[in-house]
């Protein structure tokens, strides 16, 4: 693959991801309180908790859709709070959605808008085919079929999304997000509502992505076992407030985090 | 693999070599009469494909399309004409065009902020506030008689029944003659630029905003920017099609230019399908074509009433109004992709039949999907 | 002085008519998350049955059965032609426009019928003129406030203390949290088609009465002035509603009493002098003056 394409980003370890002291209030009620927490560079961070805990707002914050009232996220040097969102995935912070957000089309149309970022054709290029537009789609395109290969979805690659089954849709998603050459990678809840085999499938695939592309991936997840086996990291939420911090192992172990989480919520939702 | 890519190429371009040809035989055949029908076709197709990548594409409900009808109408004959610049009417075409970008520009602190039907009852002041002025600014649009429109001319070569003379293969070339050709590349243009758009990275993120805004926004699509991209691009059509409008009629009048001529735009999009350049043009077509081929037959059509008939009767204008009015709701509540998902489930159905028995199905080529899932295909978020 | 009031007393009379028409708006919004382009039409036809029926049932038994034949109509077209659309935010905007397509169908029928025609509605008010200290007014105007304010008082006490009006709550909230909780969306949809079809039907007596000469083909596009009202509230928003239509009614009141100040703006400026309001307001908040900022969620 040639240089422009992949960008230097790949090559590079991602910088760390700084959360502090981040709060979020809607009417009167406070979503996130006070929370921070430090994703180190290739690692993989898990944020858990029960519903309600302020998880999904947390990625809206760091994903610029929701803006604190108070409290940094830091990428390397530069402050994200302030960014918009497309700003922000211009960094190479990209994200999945809790429930599926594809466009209409193919899935080299969606994972094509997943390059987005890291092309320049305007309007008057495209509507005349320029040249130099036209090879950019080319360039680009064989780079969004290598991703699709990645995430097992080389198959589908000019299937229309809506055709696709469930499982495969959230991995367009996953490999959306991967076409933006991403240093900071945000799954909110990747295996939610698939099957065991294809939870198996989309955990090797994220396995795989830090092993091979070295990025760092914050994961929210309810799937305690996946939790547990990809995590290096946990930040337990409960009410929006950070209850424990550390190894998966110590986590499971902290006696705050079974009465808040596994002790209420343990039997509904960890059965995998 | 790739032969059979180099074989559908060729026959693309042989298709689309053949439609050409086509297109060029009606001023050799047909009357003036049909000639004006395809040449207001034309025209309209042209608008529709603006509208259809805003509304469509892009999800921006629009009704104030008929203003940059006028701005390119009024545009052009001011910029020609005299009271006016009198610029080469040449120049003045592209001129046109570009005030009404820029006229959908000065829009976007408005377009690029509201959405959807808010966007739909903002752009509604554009027709009022458009039509008002119209009637008001005398000196330059000549109030409520309007004005006439220079014809284009083009090195000498006019677009006018004379100036000079001209008979090719034996048929004299009128202004209709003229006019078609000149509409038949103005679409040209039109279609290969519009969907040159739809495929590429411009198009690909309007359709994101469509479906998700928030999606499209952490993917790096910067929302405001491609909203108001999206409504200048499609005031440039608009402008094109207003251009075409005012050559084919000569004249200029402000009560062309009104609501009824924003909601006929929006019709040929949804009856032709939401987003789809192929699908606007057959949906500007039949809106177009419908009520002046029912004027003509009106005597041979049963319920209908020759136009000047007694008064209460159901005269053709209304009778086509009937038919499109219903086609907008019939389409929308059984088939949301219009006109052209109807041609696409055929040609596949087509297909299909051509090929199931030779071949097992190939599970890569999906069946074609059932209406419902074509036209919602995403999940929402709340 | 006088001039002033003469025009105030005619924006407010002009205002409650909008609010009538706005309201309707606003409910089937809230309920459906529809706008309705079939209004001015649906006002229309209000007023065509009063014209048509004043001469057998006078004019209290022509308006009354007016105003259940078009609820019947707006609740009619809810419920066996929107409704088969589904109620997700994507069905809303294609039922939009499938009012577009009802309203071309209705129109044209209802302006076929009444072609050239100036309709009178046969109300009691007449020409008659009431002299309030020094101005003068017409009796139909203080008809139009008196009755706009008893309706809409009425309307608001729906909202707040039937069930119908908690549900119509509850669905513009969260429409699928409301269902859950056992609220019957279809129902609840086409009783607020009802209700905007019957508040139409009413503005569109007071809209023909005098000192507008009559029922025109036109009287229907008067409705979409209340457009600008809606927006201007914020269109989720029965207060906004009315808060928008007051705005435009002395707006465009006040334009045409100042007519020959204005003459720069042009004649007729009246005419479109809500939308430029509406512009110049969504410039500032897009979401209009009572339109809560959409948090962006996910």
């Amino acid at each position: 693959m040639n240089d422009r394409t992949t960008n230097d980003r790949t090559t590079t370890a991602p910088p760390e991801l700084a959360v502090r002291d981040v709060t979020v209030r809607f009417a009167g009620l406070t979503a996130l309180d006070g929370v921070s927490f430090t994703v180190a560079p290739g690692s993989v961070h898990a944020l858990i908790g029960p519903n309600g805990a302020g998880k999904s707002t947390c990625f809206n914050v760091l994903s610029g859709l929701c803006r604190p009232a108070s409290g940094t996220v830091t990428l390397g040097g530069t402050e994200l709070t302030r960014l918009a969102p497309h700003r922000i995935a211009a960094l190479g912070v990209a994200r999945t959605f809790q429930n599926i957000v594809t466009t209409q089309g193919t899935v080299a149309d969606n994972l094509m808008l997943g390059r987005h970022a890291l092309t320049r054709a305007g309007f008057t290029a495209s509507a005349l085919r320029l040249p130099g537009a036209r090879r950019e789609q080319r360039e680009h395109l064989a780079r969004a079929r290598e991703i699709a290969g990645l995430t097992g979805l080389g198959a589908h690659f000019d299937t229309p999304v809506g055709l696709l089954s469930y499982g495969d849709r959230k991995r367009v998603e996953l490999a959306r997000a991967l076409c933006l050459e991403p240093r900071v990678l945000l799954l909110d809840e990747p295996v939610a509502g698939m099957n065991a085999a294809e939870r198996a499938r989309t955990a090797e695939v994220v396995a795989g992505l830090r092993a091979e592309l070295g990025l760092s991936v914050v994961l929210v997840e309810h799937d305690m076992g996946l939790v547990m086996r990809l995590a290096d990291e946990v930040t337990v939420l409960d009410f929006g407030r950070p209850i424990a911090h550390g190894a998966p192992d110590e986590v499971r172990r902290d006696p705050e985090v079974l009465r808040a989480y596994l002790g209420t919520d343990a039997t509904g939702e960890d059965a995998a | 693999m790739s032969d059979r890519i180099t074989a559908l190429l060729t026959r693309r371009r042989a298709t689309l070599l053949t439609v050409a040809v086509l297109l060029c035989l009606p001023p050799f055949y047909l009357d003036a009469f049909w000639l004006r029908i395809g040449l207001f076709s034309m025209a309209a197709a042209i608008g529709a494909v603006g509208l259809a990548l805003l509304s469509g594409t892009a999800g921006q409900l629009s009704l104030g399309h008929a203003f940059f009808l006028a701005v390119g109408a009024y545009g052009y004959t001011w910029l020609a004409g005299d009271p006016g610049p009198g610029l080469p009417t040449v120049v003045a075409v592209p001129l046109a065009v570009l005030m009404a970008g820029l006229a959908g520009g000065l829009f976007s602190p408005v377009a690029g902020r509201v959405k959807g039907i808010y966007l739909g009852i903002a752009t509604l002041a554009l027709v009022f506030l458009g039509h008002h002025v119209l009637l008001t600014a005398e000196s330059v649009t000549g109030g409520f008689n309007g004005r006439s429109v220079p014809p284009l001319s083009l090195g000498g070569f006019t677009f006018t029944a004379s100036d000079p003379e001209l008979t090719v293969l034996g048929v004299p070339f009128g202004a209709e003659e003229r006019l078609w050709f000149l509409g038949l590349a103005l679409f040209a243009l039109t279609w290969f630029t519009a969907r040159g758009l739809l495929r590429s990275r411009p198009g690909r993120a309007l359709a994101a905003l469509r479906d998700s805004e928030t999606a499209a926004a952490v993917m790096g699509v910067d929302v405001a920017r491609h909203r108001s991209a999206a409504f200048v691009v499609s005031s440039m059509y608009a402008g094109l099609a207003g251009v075409l409008l005012a050559l084919a009629f000569r004249r200029v009048v402000p009560d062309y230019f009104g609501l009824v001529l924003s909601v006929d735009y929006l019709a040929m999009i949804v009856v032709g399908g939401l987003g789809s350049v192929a699908g606007a043009t057959a949906g500007a077509v039949f809106v177009t074509a419908l009520p002046l081929l029912m004027t003509r037959y009106a005597d041979q059509l049963p319920l209908v009433a020759a136009p000047g008939s007694a008064e209460g009767a159901v005269g053709p204008t209304e009778a086509a109004r009937y038919l499109y009015g219903a086609a907008i709701v019939l389409v929308l509540l059984y088939a949301p992709d219009g006109l052209h998902g109807l041609a696409r489930r055929a040609r596949d159905r087509l297909r299909r039949r051509r090929t199931t028995p030779t071949s097992a199905p190939d599970p890569a080529v999906p069946s074609p999907p059932p209406p419902a899932a074509a036209a919602r295909p995403k999940e929402h978020t709340p | 002085m006088t001039d002033l009031l003469d025009s105030l007393l005619g924006g407010l009379a002009l205002g409650a008519v909008y609010a009538l028409v706005a309201l309707g708006f606003v409910v089937i919004f809230k309920a459906s998350g529809v706008l309705n382009f079939a209004h001015g039409s649906l006002l229309l036809l209000g007023g065509y049955l009063v014209a048509v029926l004043h001469d057998d049932l006078g004019f209290a038994g022509a308006l009354a059965l007016a105003v259940i034949v078009t609820a019947a109509l707006a609740g009619a077209l809810d419920r066996f032609l929107l409704q088969r659309g589904g109620h997700d935010a994507h069905s809303a905007h294609v039922q939009t426009i499938v009012t577009i397509g009802v309203d071309i169908v209705l129109l044209t029928e209802l302006a076929r019928r009444i072609g050239g025609d100036l309709l009178t509605l046969g109300d009691p008010w007449g020409d008659a003129v009431t002299e309030l200290g020094p101005v003068t007014v017409a009796d139909s105007r203080l008809a139009a406030i008196v009755v706009s304010a008893v309706v809409i008082g009425g309307v608001f006490a729906l909202f707040r203390f039937t069930s119908w009006g908690l549900s119509l709550r509850a669905a513009a909230e969260d429409m699928e949290a409301a269902a859950l909780m056992g609220v019957r969306l279809g129902r609840v949809r086409a009783g607020a088609w009802c209700l905007a079809g019957a508040l139409a039907a009413l503005a569109a007596v007071f809209l023909a009465a005098f000192p507008a000469p009559g029922l025109e083909r036109t009287t229907g596009q008067i409705a979409l002035n209340a457009f600008p009202a809606a927006i201007l509230g914020g269109l989720a928003s029965p207060t906004g509603a009315l808060a928008g239509s007051l705005v435009i009614g002395l707006t465009e009141a006040l334009v045409v009493g100042y007519q020959s100040e204005l003459h720069v703006l042009g004649e007729g400026f009246g005419d479109v002098a809500p939308y430029a309001v509406m512009l110049l307001v969504l410039l500032v908040r897009p979401n209009g003056l009572f339109g809560a900022k959409g948090a962006a969620r996910v």
